[in-house]
């Protein structure tokens, strides 16, 4: 345990960069600059975290004391500085990308575009940073209400119905979240999270056990997409791609996934969840959002969308990971964290790329399309091949993993599921591909590749997830940082 | 995954895929006859190769190059650096030791082939391409369940022999290997694939999928019993459907079968001459296998047709090719002074040497099949007779020539100088096929098999209709499969999303006629909701 | 086929058909050994029922239009 203000600063280094960039508003590069400048900022602070956490070491640093006993306390633990890492990381990509896009574009407003991103980001690295369910929930409820502007953006009515529907969704789990804090705080005297957990098996009787779980799950389970509570994720595509990239499909979401990680993890323990078998409960829901969200994905002709839905089936192969409660599977679980954060990122950047540069948003409009976005088209493939667990991308390593997770837990059904999801993944991705370089294109004369701002990135999240799939614990040791969070979750270790 | 040395061959032609990516069209297609070179010599100085894999790594690459050779002409960047690596994967397995290494070469080969059967361009080949695709994630997915399996249960990634109490591990692996393999009922996507690929794509598939399986099967399963069966089911399986087929590659694609089926019954019957023979086989059959799709490349390239019902009468104009193709067409057919005579034949003594009796005479009736079929079918009905469509000739590009050319002088080398290839099988080797029994057997079953084709000749013309295989099941039903899957679902879930909205919007509406500010009404009833729930937790908790 | 190529196909088989009398009469290891000719008849009728039976097969069950899985 060491106190340190770092993780305060990396959380105010986007904070700060706020009013600057509101200030900058007419002069474009040099509000940029504060983005950029903000996002290598914190990169770095987070960094500085990475020793620590590979030794096991948290850094915090308490802020107020709301009430006796319940700080507002940050915690860099292993698990906060590999989320951070993630998101902090990709911000950097996401912003270099997020110029090209919006510039692109010609899109309006970006200066709230780009001062809502910073808070996000803020948001963001407090949830990575909580250490305990209230700071948890108020940067929770600080990244809604600042992704709110971003998903707004376009001001389209299907922006404006999508974004009334995110917020019903989530100021709702918000409230369920509260009232599972609540319970929590009175049942065992606090809401910290601690690796192993601060539930017993005997803190409460079976059924009382399972309202709160399913309050948790209700108010983390709408953010990690799990089935029923998705579909403000595909809607949630009206917004500008860079903020689908980043946000839907690394930070919004994987705050959701981290949370029931948590809450899975330090805050039930495996302990608890194994003995009163509520581990199986969330295992059925994963499962079953693996192989629907899947199924769903293939009716969908918008390219987003059907990238929404491979979200939400990625999603519960964290979830999946987390329920089988064997070390693997934490593993595994926080491996497709990251490993997913990659892959989604590419896709992403790519059906901005395509939709910025030739204005297709549409799966049957792209014939053709990779004779004059090779790049494009390339990291695309390599990103599906990694999600439906190809070798070697960083996609097969966490899958590999789960499998063995799921192994661990000697159960069969779900390695069945993984296998099935990467056949699944392979029918609604490759129609793309073949799409893309098999068939011919239409008013397709004289277009080039997109603008290296947006090109660069995706093609350097893609090589990442190549390198990382071949060295998983190159630059980060994501591998070790994993396996070490995984450790301390299993009882007896 | 560690950078090991003895995988060097096979990371050569894999990194050079990106070499060649980057050249321009004449340098690319030297190198790509180049690398698999170096490979090759790079795998004859590695000191710890087993025996197996120098003999499939040594196939491999000489295939590879001449490939290279016969695709010299070729101006497609994505293609050729997909075969290179599809290629380069195959070497891959041959020289792997664990399962997980096994694993990431078997998913690499299946991407790159499938580019070869996209490359074609073809409407048919959109459609093949994705259901080979599928076929091979699946069959991909097998292996994956059952290497997990298997090393969760003996917690080791070590490549060795499985003992055949049918475990699920071992069976799921099996069925993963023998998807690869093309064993019925896994096999519908060979004859399904290999003729709509590309024309050149085509001779690297005929060499690669099935026989990097092999190797597998003849490292983890020898000497399962279950594998004889299987075996000569294929080779009489492949035989069979070949009778039936009209297209020029099918009949070739469901010989693969035939062939591959000789190699599962040595595996099957796992002794020494048994499993060497498997080894020589493979290495002979990518030989004369490749050499024949050369062949029926260059009829496609040069008439624009693959049907029996549209060919004939090109004797004159394809006299080379034909001649070619011939020495291709004795060796898989068994004929004294090639290949074909000096390596099926071990398996088949190894059948009667194990006393598998009945096993011996369905070999050798496949055999019979094998002749009729490649040996005397396909090019009588291509080449002689009066053309049944009118053609107009195309020149051949000069790399295919040579390709066949250097491949059937192969095919003449090993079959007179068969001990060349015998030093190097995995276990020594005692069998002379130059036997007088061997002749006579050999000569009374093809020149009476011929006396049967000449007596049935008009009833074995092409006949132009589809001929069913498994795949009837997944062509047939999967529009089904999607309906109660896919369209079913959606629906349900739209259905879902609409009364969710409807809720949501008139709750939102209720809201804001009491207030302006829908956000604020939100928190009002959040907040309480909230407290409402605390009390009752704790009411319900204390 | 020319009538000489029939005749030296002919003289092909007889000599088989004498070496293996010849030379391999009781040599062999298998049931069928003692059977002179044995592969002579069982590549004869052995091409005629491969090429009935596939056939046959082919046309009472398998065959289909070349349309038939165009939806």
């Amino acid at each position: 345990m060491i106190e340190s203000a770092v993780p305060l600063l990396a959380l105010v280094a986007s904070l700060a960069a706020v009013p600057l960039i509101l200030l900058s508003g007419t002069k474009p590069n040099l509000r940029e600059f504060w983005t950029l400048l903000a996002a290598l900022i914190k990169f770095c602070l987070v960094l500085t975290l990475l020793p620590n956490a590979l030794q096991g070491t948290t850094t915090q640093i308490t802020l107020l004391e709301l009430f006796p006993g319940i700080p507002f306390i940050l915690k860099a633990d292993p698990l906060g500085v590999y989320f951070a890492l993630i998101a902090s990381g990709l911000w950097i990509l996401t912003s270099f990308y997020s110029i090209g896009y919006m510039r692109g574009a010609h899109e309006k407003n970006q200066t709230r575009y780009f001062a809502s991103f910073a808070l996000c980001l803020s948001s963001t690295l407090g949830i990575a940073f909580a250490g305990n369910l209230v700071t948890f929930i108020v940067f929770f409820e600080m990244l809604t209400l600042a992704t709110y502007p971003l998903v707004i953006h376009k001001e389209t009515p299907a922006a404006l119905a999508a974004s009334r529907q995110y917020l019903v969704y989530t100021l709702t789990a918000g409230v369920c979240l509260i009232a599972a804090s609540v319970i929590t705080q009175v049942t065992t005297g606090s809401t910290a999270f601690v690796p192993g957990g601060i539930y017993t098996p005997l803190s409460l009787p079976d059924p009382a056990l399972l309202l709160v779980f399913v309050l948790f799950l209700v108010g983390i389970g709408v953010k990690s997409g799990i089935m029923p509570l998705h579909s403000w994720l595909p809607s949630a595509m009206a917004a500008p791609t860079p903020v689908s990239a980043l946000l839907h499909a690394v930070a919004v979401v994987k705050s959701g996934v981290f949370g029931l990680v948590r809450v899975v993890g330090f805050i039930f323990g495996s302990e608890t969840l194994a003995q009163s078998h509520l581990n199986i409960l969330l295992m059925i829901l994963a499962g079953f959002t693996v192989l629907t969200a899947s199924l769903l994905a293939f009716k969908q002709e918008n390219l987003k969308k059907r990238l929404a839905y491979s979200t939400v089936g990625h999603l519960s192969y964290i979830v999946l990971g987390a329920s089988l409660l064997s070390p693997l599977g934490f593993t595994g679980s926080i491996l497709h964290i990251s490993a997913h954060a990659t892959m989604k990122i590419t896709l992403f950047f790519c059906a901005g790329a395509i939709y910025v540069n030739l204005h297709k948003e549409n799966i049957p409009d792209l014939n053709g399309i990779a004779k004059v976005m090779p790049f494009t088209m390339a990291a695309f493939t390599l990103a599906a091949l990694g999600l439906a667990g190809v070798p070697p991308l960083n996609g097969f390593v966490s899958k590999w993993t789960l499998a063995q997770g799921a192994l661990q837990a000697d159960m069969l059904v779900p390695l069945f599921i993984l296998v099935i999801s990467g056949l699944l993944n392979i029918g609604y991705f490759f129609p793309i591909i073949h799409r893309a370089y098999f068939k011919e294109g239409e008013h397709l004369e004289g277009k080039k590749e997109a603008s290296a701002f947006m090109v660069v990135p995706l093609v350097i999240t893609a090589l990442l997830s190549v390198l990382l799939g071949i060295f998983p614990n190159h630059f980060f040791h994501f591998y070790d940082l994993a396996t070490a969070i995984a450790k301390t979750l299993i009882p007896g270790n | 995954m560690s950078l090991e040395s003895p995988l060097l061959p096979a990371l050569i032609m894999i990194f050079g895929t990106i070499l060649i990516g980057l050249l321009p069209s004449l340098l690319r297609s030297f190198t790509f006859i180049l690398l698999p070179l170096i490979s090759l010599a790079c795998l004859w100085s590695q000191p710890s190769v087993s025996n197996l894999s120098l003999v499939f790594g040594t196939i491999f690459t000489l295939v590879a190059s001449l490939g290279g050779v016969y695709a010299w002409h070729l101006n497609d960047r994505l293609q050729q650096m997909a075969a290179l690596l599809y290629a380069g994967a195959a070497v891959g397995v041959v020289l792997v030791k664990d399962f997980y290494s096994l694993f990431i070469f078997w998913e690499l080969m299946a991407i790159g082939s499938t580019y070869l059967i996209w490359a074609r361009k073809t409407p048919e080949s959109a459609q093949t391409g994705m259901r080979y695709l599928l076929n091979h994630i699946f069959g991909g997915g097998l292996l994956f369940a059952g290497i997990l399996l298997h090393v969760h249960q003996t917690g080791s990634t070590a490549l060795q022999a499985l003992p055949d109490n049918f475990d699920l591990s071992s069976l799921l692996i099996l069925a993963g290997v023998a998807l690869n393999t093309a064993i019925p009922p896994l096999h519908a996507w060979l004859p399904d694939a290999y003729p709509k690929a590309t024309l050149t794509g085509s001779v690297f598939m005929s060499a690669f999928t099935t026989k990097s399986a092999v190797y597998v099967l003849m490292i983890l399963f020898p000497g399962w019993d279950m594998l004889v069966g299987l075996g000569v089911l294929m080779t009489l399986y492949g035989v069979a459907y070949a009778i039936l087929a009209n297209d020029i590659r099918s009949i070739l694609s469901y010989h693969i079968i035939s062939q591959v089926g000789y190699m599962v019954t040595g595996v099957g019957i796992g002794t020494q001459l048994a499993l060497n023979g498997a080894a020589a086989h493979a290495f002979c059959h990518i030989l004369y296998k490749s050499l024949l799709f050369m062949g029926a490349g260059t009829i496609i390239h040069a008439t624009g047709k693959s049907k029996l019902t549209e060919l004939g009468g090109l004797a004159s104009s394809l006299r080379l090719p034909l001649f070619l193709y011939m020495i291709g067409a004795v060796s898989i057919s068994g004929f004294p002074l090639f290949n074909g005579f000096t390596s099926k034949s071990l398996i088949i003594a190894s059948a009667g040497e194990a006393h598998y009796e009945w096993t011996l005479l369905l070999l050798l009736l496949a055999s019979t099949g094998t002749f009729l079929s490649v040996g005397l079918k396909l090019p009588i009905f291509t080449w002689l007779g009066t053309a049944k469509t009118p053609h107009t000739v195309k020149t051949l590009p000069q790399g295919m020539l040579v390709a066949m050319s250097i491949t059937s002088l192969l095919c003449f080398l090993f079959g007179v100088y068969p001990s060349l290839l015998y030093r190097f099988l995995p276990y020594p080797v005692t069998y002379q096929p130059y036997t007088v029994y061997h002749l006579v057997e050999t000569t009374q079953i093809l020149l009476f098999t011929f006396l049967g084709f000449w007596l049935l000749r008009k009833k074995l013309v092409g006949e132009d209709s589809l001929v069913l295989d498994v795949d009837w099941f997944y062509r047939k039903s999967g529009k089904y499969f999607k309906y109660v899957f896919v369209d079913f679902t959606a629906f349900i879930f739209s259905q879902v999303a609409l009364t969710v909205h409807k809720i949501t919007d008139a709750s939102i509406l209720y809201f804001n006629r009491k207030d302006n500010n829908t956000s604020a009404s939100i928190y009002t009833v959040s907040a309480g909701t909230l407290l409402l729930l605390a009390l009752l937790g704790l009411a319900f908790f204390k | 086929m020319k009538t000489w190529h029939w005749v030296l196909l002919g003289i092909l088989a007889a000599l088989s058909l004498i070496v293996e009398l010849a030379v391999l009469y009781g040599h062999g290891h298998h049931w069928w050994s003692v059977i002179p000719g044995f592969y002579i008849l069982w590549g004869f009728l052995g091409s005629l029922v491969l090429a009935y039976t596939s056939k046959w097969f082919g046309h009472t069950f398998l065959s289909r239009d070349k349309d038939y899985y165009e939806p």
